[in-house]
Parts: C-alpha cells; structure tokens; sequence
C-alpha cells in the first residue's frame, strides 16, 4: 500500500491509481488561528483492480474563529473492479466558522463515452479524455 | 405522548386501582421479599430467566451473550465510556412501581420543562418515574381486538417468546448476534420487555403503532429488545419514546431492536428519546430489506448524557431502498454520538441518511456513518447530507463519515456542513420585532424542519417547544 | 416624524457616513439617491440597528423615540420596517407560517382567524404578481432577485409600519413588478399615512412613487436636497461634486 499524506489548508491533488495499484491518501487541515481559510480539493481516478483510501480531517481549534475550511474529494472508478473509500471528517470547536466537505464517488457516464465514440475516438481514447478533464477540471465553486 | 391517549390511561388507571388489581410484565414472585440485587453475573442472569419461566433455548442464548459480553472489548472509538461501572448497575427488575423514589428525587430542572410543556399532573409523575404506567385492557382491548382479526401480532417481546416460539427463535439474534458488540452482548444476556410486531403479507396497519399500546409496559426498559417482522407488501409505522424528558435511575440503557423487512413490505420506525442527564444510551439497531423493500429509520435524539446509536439498513434486495433520518440536540454536558449505516448488497439499492445537528452550552454532537456499496451492488444510489448547528463558542460537532464503494455502477454522494446562526439572518428576523430568543427559536427549527415534518403531530410540535426552552438557557 | 440629525457611523473601524442629516415626516416619500458606496445602504442598515454598523455620533429618532440604543426588534416594534436589499432566506421557515407569526405579533389585539388571514395574504400576494405556491415555501427560499423583493413588500402590508425604509427595491425588478411594487406603496403611504424612505440609484421607482422630497447622498453626506425635479436632473446630469447649501 503505498501511503501518501499531506498536511495544510489549501491544496489541490489529483492522482491515478493505476492497474492492482493500493494507495492510501490522508490529508489533515488544521485551523488554529481567527479568519484562516482554506480549501482543499482531491480528485482520484481508479483503475482496474485498485483501491484507495481516502481520508480527509479538517480540525478547526477553539481559537480558529471565523475560519472557512472547505474539502472536496472526487473520486471516479473507472476499472472493472476498483474500490475507494472516502472518508472526510470534521471536528469543530468553536462556532463562528464555515466548514463543510463533500465526497462523491462515480463512474464515467457511458452517455459521454458514447458521445466521443461518435466523434471518432475508440471506447479508450475516449476514457482517457474524459479522465484528463476530470482531473485537470477547474473546481465548479 | 399523544395528549388524547394520557388522558385515557389516566381515568384507565384509576379504575384498575379500585379493582385492587395491577400487572407488571411479568408475574412477580408470591412472596415478595428479595432485595434488588447489584452487578451482573451467571447467576443474575439464569435469575432473570427464571423469573420470566422461559424456555431452555432462552436462557442458554442469554448465558452465552454474557460469556460474549466478558469477552468483548469496550469500543475503541466513539464517545467516552469510561466511566461506565457495570458492578453497580442493576440488571433485573427491582420491585415495582418504585416505591423508593419519591417527587423530590426528580431533578429540578426536568420539573420545570414539564411545567412549561403544559403536562398534566398524573403524565408528570409518571415521566418522572414515580408511577408505573397500567394499561387498560378497556381502552386498547377493541384496539387489539381489530388488530388480531387482520391477523396483526402486537405484543410484549416476553409474551412473544411464549405465544410464538419458532418465529421468535427463527429471527432472534440473527440480525444482530450478540458477538456483534459488547452492548449487543450485554442486551442479549439481561434483555426484558422491548415489543414483538409481526404484519401478516399484504396487511399495512393503519394507525402507528406505540410501545405503551403494549398493554402491561413499563415505560422504558433498561435492556429492551424489540423484533419487528412486516411480511411482504406489508406496513407499519412504530413509534417509541417521547419528547418530554424522563427522568431514569438507571444509568445505562442498552436496547437491541431488529428489523426483517420482506419483499414490498415497509417500515417506518421513530424513535423520541430524551432521557435524563445521567443516562448512558446506547443502542443497536439494523433492519434487514428484501427486494424492492423500503426502511425508514427517523432517530431523535435529545437527552442522555451519552447516546451512541448508529440505526443500520442492510439492503439485501435489489431495489431495496433504507433511509435515516436523524435529529441530534447535544446541550451541556452531553455527547450525542449518532448517525446511520447503509450497507447495499444487491443492485439499484438506494439510500439516504439526513443528519441535522445541533451543540449548544457546551454539549458535543458527533455524526458518525457508513455507506458501504458491496461489489455487484450496480446501480446503487447513496446520498448523505449532515448538517450541523453549533450555537456558541463553548459547543462542539463532528463529522466522521466512511464510504466504501467497490461496484464502480454506482454512485455516491456526500455533503456536510457547519454552521452558527447567521447573524444576517438573526438580523434580518429581528428586523421585523422578533426578539433575538424568538429569531433565534425560529431558525433552529426551520434547520430542522425538514426532519421534524416527518414526525407525528404531537411530536413535531413539542418538539419545537422543547428545544426553544433548551436555548433560552443558552442566550444572553 | 423620523429624524436623523448628524449621524456619524463607522463599519470596521472605517468611517462611512460623516454627519446625515434626514428627515421624514408621516405619509411623506423621501428619496435618497446616490452612486455605489455613497453610504445609502448604510443608512438603512444604521437606522434599523444592525450590529455592523457603529453610530459613533448623531441621533435617531422615530417619533420622538431616540432609536441609538434599541436592538432591532425594538425599533420595529416602534414601527421602522425595513425592505432589505439582500433579503435573507431562513431555510425550512414556511413562508405562510411566518407571516401568521409576524401578523400575531404586530396585531396582538385583532381577531382574525388563521384562514381569514390567509385569504387576504393570497389576495395580496396576488396584487403584487407573487406566486401562491411561494407561499408555502420556505421563507425566501430559492426565491429569485425578484420575488424575495415582492415578498420584502407583502411582510411590510403584514407588518403595517409606520415608516418604510425601501433599500434599492428596484435593483433586478421588471417594468411590470416595479410598477406593482411601487404603486402599492405608494398607496399604503397616502392612505395609512406612512413615512416611506426609498433609497434608489435610478429615476424609474419614482414613476410610481412620486417623491416629495429628494436628497443626493456622495461620500457619506447628503450633497443635495430638493424635489422631484432634483431626481430627473441627477438622472441625466449624474453625480457631482458638493455644493454649498
């Protein structure tokens, strides 16, 4: 299992977990101090037999008042037998803060496979358009 | 509690005392004279099994859930039970009707919201555990009667240990094993009362069912487990607990319920609980859905000092569909650590957990939940949204949610978020000469209207009252 | 009357309105005019008591009443009504059952039932082209620009003020919703004798809602005062510097 973990506020990561590949990726956001912000964003494809771990704590302190801590975590399985597991928490001390997270967890729609197929693309080059979009997606925020 | 049927229990039991008469779940032993016994051991337990004259598979079930129960491990996670002393619970029933506690004992504070919940006088007594409640074969007697003609079992789990031994035996345990917790464990050894629901196919009861409908029930057990069967293409809609705080000796309860939903059936089950500050609430409950199925689990969760309840839907059927909605209010001193597990096993399995939370004065609000979508499970369809309210500095929430998907054709979805009051919307609500407590009142519920819309009447509405109370304390 | 003399007031530590001085007397349409950051919206805000705005000099007062140290809700219990520019959704608040509550709370000596109410509510809601089925959402919820600006007015008809701030009402309205919005108020301020404030960028509202007196607003002081003329004048000419007065 390869393990990657990340500390900070604000980040984006995109990652492949290739073919049989095992990978676990943790991020930690802390917010210690008033009116930090911070948004953290993860997307991941899964391919074919592959697994990830993906957790995500965002702690915000006592003292972090007016904080606005955001995390997404994006994860498409695009193998046969891929499996993910996302776990984003939150642990809020104080009250005046913004925080939420959201996980969502997908396949590729065959509606835009089938719509690149019909522009000349094979089922695979087609995939691994739809793949570099969703990594390199700007964020809908 | 509905208003109506107090009422009519109130005249109920006062006819039964003049007949000199009264039933307490069980046959109590002739002459009277044990002493409440303290701890737990074999001998408590084979006692406890004894009482009830139960049959040998029963009571060797309960023996080996208390070697379980030894063998188990306090969980690792969750909220802090630490200070638990399993020596100095007691497990059986001591002598009824509580005799030793008098009005005094009831803390002042829960006199209080009974005073501005507008409780009638007999209602209050009991809540506050003084009076034991006596049903009336007279008032629900024409209830069962309807009930028995469509073929509907409603009873007390212990009656239905007698009067229908092999459905008991096929269901009991299986969902939830007693080697599936310590807590399992514990309840599977001293369980008593709790109800028994069987729905006949094609039969969808009419009116929620109560657990004080129940004739012969104490209130609430320390150690209920309740078993609810609703054949296919049935229905049913139980209710349990009440808004109003009830003040407890009892300082740990620990209730097992399990569900079996069959083919096309559904089942809603609403849970009120709103025990007193020093109650220690923790409980496990699982529902089992067949094809095209449907559970609904709807879990308030307002008083104990620490609750731990995670309603569970296992969705074992294609199209099966599980919900829980939960509604947890931590105020000081308290931890309410709940959520909801959602485990798809078959194709185009959907579910949705809604959590809304609210920490004030201190208190601490976990969510915590599982969405587990098994390979094979194609189609599925999971959404989660967990919403919190944190009130002032002093308070606390969390988020800890797990989703595992191994089956790629399905989809997932999952939001949380943290919020105060806004003070645009304190503003804007003042604006128009509500008071900052009334504002304030007013948005909390609309936070939780969504989940609240879905209660009984009676509920929804003191529900609403009870909570603004519990913020007065907090403003100003 | 409603009386602003010298108000000073600052919002995070930065000073915005530098000594307004306004009156508006019973059943008289004030319109305040003036570009983006003059300190219009600030006013409103000031007057109604919000907790951002610090009044560091000058008074209000609303009949008499020095408004300075009440909190909201004791202003609009004097009867200041606010129409907010930004008006706020309070998630899962039904939209119907709040304005019973406000009607409850205003009107504590009527007799009406809740079905009476809710009749002439739906005739209200009607004249002012909002749609019944808002109703019956939650207050503000998903409400476009528009209909959060209708339903600002319908609370005001529920609330019947004594004095009416109209904070930019016209922003994001059609011709048609104007023309209601402003008729009806119009109407509520000749026939109940109410104080109305319209604060707005433009010459159109005042169509419908004929100012008596109108005031330009630059940099944090009023720079101009006159009559309606004054409004079409600023509309073609635009904002200029101060002038003596």
């Amino acid at each position: 299992m390869k393990k990657l973990s990340y500390k900070g506020r604000s980040m984006v990561k995109t990652l492949r977990v290739g073919s049989g590949e095992q990978v676990s990726l943790a991020t930690m956001s802390v917010y210690d101090k008033p009116r930090q912000r911070g948004e953290v964003v993860i997307k991941a494809v899964v391919m074919d037999g592959a697994f990830l771990d993906l957790s995500g704590i965002i702690k915000i302190k006592k003292e972090a008042h007016l904080a606005e801590a955001f995390l997404r975590q994006k994860v498409l399985l695009v193998g046969d037998k891929a499996r993910a597991e996302a776990k984003p928490e939150l642990e809020i001390e104080t009250d005046e803060v913004k925080a939420s997270h959201a996980a969502s967890v997908g396949r590729i729609s065959e509606e835009e496979i089938f719509y690149l197929m019909g522009r000349g693309f094979s089922r695979e080059e087609a995939i691994e358009l739809i793949i570099k979009a969703f990594l390199g997606e700007e964020d809908e925020n | 509690m509905s208003k109506f049927v107090s009422k009519k229990v109130e005249e109920a039991s006062e006819v039964k005392k003049t007949l000199g008469e009264y039933k307490y779940g069980f046959a109590m032993p002739e002459n009277n004279v044990y002493k409440a016994e303290k701890g737990l051991n074999e001998k408590v337990v084979e006692k406890i099994s004894e009482i009830k004259d139960e049959s040998e598979w029963m009571r060797e079930f309960r023996k080996k859930s208390l070697e379980i129960f030894y063998k188990k491990e306090m969980p690792k996670w969750g909220a802090d039970l630490s200070e638990i002393n399993f020596d100095e619970i007691y497990y059986y029933v001591k002598p009824s009707n509580g005799q030793e506690k008098s009005w005094d004992d009831v803390p002042k504070e829960i006199k209080e919201t009974y005073d501005r919940l507008g409780i009638p006088e007999a209602e209050k007594e009991h809540l506050g555990g003084i009076k034991a409640q006596y049903e009336s074969e007279v008032v629900y007697g024409s209830l069962m009667e309807r009930f028995k003609k469509q073929g509907i079992v409603f009873m007390g789990m212990d009656e239905a240990l007698k009067e229908y031994p092999e459905m008991v035996k096929e269901h009991f345990g299986k969902l939830i094993p007693p080697s599936d917790n310590k807590f399992a464990a514990l309840n599977s050894a001293v369980w008593s009362g709790g109800s028994f629901i069987y729905v006949p196919k094609g039969v969808k009861v009419d009116l929620p069912l109560q657990a004080y409908f129940r004739i012969n029930s104490p209130k609430m057990g320390q150690f209920e487990r309740t078993l609810i069967i609703v054949d296919e293409g049935a229905y049913v809609h139980y209710v349990e607990g009440c808004t109003a705080p009830i003040y407890s000796v009892d300082s740990l309860h620990s209730a097992v319920v399990e569900i079996y939903v069959k083919k096309g059936g559904r089942c809603r089950y609403t849970t009120i609980q709103n025990w007193s500050n020093n109650v220690y609430n923790l409980v496990t409950k699982r529902a089992r859905v067949e094809e095209e199925g449907i559970m609904e689990w709807i879990d308030g969760n307002l008083g104990s000092k620490i609750t731990m309840k995670y309603p569970a839907v296992v969705l074992a059927g294609r199209k099966a569909h599980g919900e829980v909605l939960s509604i947890a209010v931590a105020g000081k001193g308290q931890h309410q650590d709940a959520g909801g597990k959602c485990i798809h096993m078959a194709p185009e399995t959907t579910s949705r957990i809604i959590s809304k939370s609210i920490s004030m004065r201190g208190g601490r609000s976990s969510y915590r939940g599982l969405i587990n979508i098994l390979p094979g499970a194609k189609n599925s369809r999971s959404k989660v949204v967990c919403d919190a309210l944190i009130l002032d500095k002093e308070s606390r929430s969390d988020t800890y949610p797990v989703n595992k998907i191994g089956e790629k054709e399905s989809i997932l979805e999952h939001e949380a978020t943290v919020s105060k009051i806004g003070e645009e919307q304190l503003f804007y609500l003042m604006s128009r000469g509500f008071s900052e407590e009334e504002a304030e009142a007013m948005i909390v519920n609309g936070f939780m209207e969504e989940i609240v819309k879905e209660l009984p009447m009676e509920y929804s509405v003191e529900l609403n009252r009870l909570i603004a109370l519990q913020m007065e304390g907090s403003v100003g | 009357m409603l009386e602003i003399s010298n108000l000073k007031v600052k919002i995070d530590k930065k000073k915005i309105l530098l000594g307004v001085d306004l009156s508006i007397a019973s059943g008289e349409v004030v319109a305040v005019m003036g570009p983006n950051g003059s300190g219009k919206s600030s006013m409103a805000y000031s007057l109604m008591g919000h907790p951002k705005y610090e009044v560091v000099e000058g008074e209000m007062k609303l009949d008499g009443k020095v408004l300075n140290e009440m909190s909201p809700d004791e202003r609009a219990n004097a009867g200041l009504y606010l129409a907010n520019q930004y008006p706020m959704a309070i998630e899962g608040l039904g939209s119907s059952r709040f304005l019973w509550q406000l009607y409850k709370k205003r009107h504590p000596d009527k007799r009406s039932s809740i079905i009476e109410f809710k009749k002439w509510l739906a005739l209200q809601a009607e004249s002012l082209g909002l749609k019944k089925e808002l109703l019956s959402r939650g207050l503000n919820q998903d409400f476009s620009g528009g209909e959060k600006k209708k339903m600002e007015i319908l609370q005001m008809m529920v609330f019947s003020p004594k004095y009416v701030i109209l904070d930019e009402i016209d922003s994001g309205l059609d011709v048609d919703a104007l023309e209601k919005i402003a008729k009806t108020v119009a109407k509520v301020a000749k026939e109940m004798k109410v104080g109305v404030l319209v604060i707005t960028h433009y010459n159109r509202i005042l169509k419908y809602l004929k100012a008596d007196k109108v005031v330009v607003f630059e940099n944090g002081v009023v720079t101009k005062r006159g009559d309606a003329k004054l409004a079409e004048e600023v509309e073609n000419k635009g904002y200029s510097k101060k002038e003596d007065e």
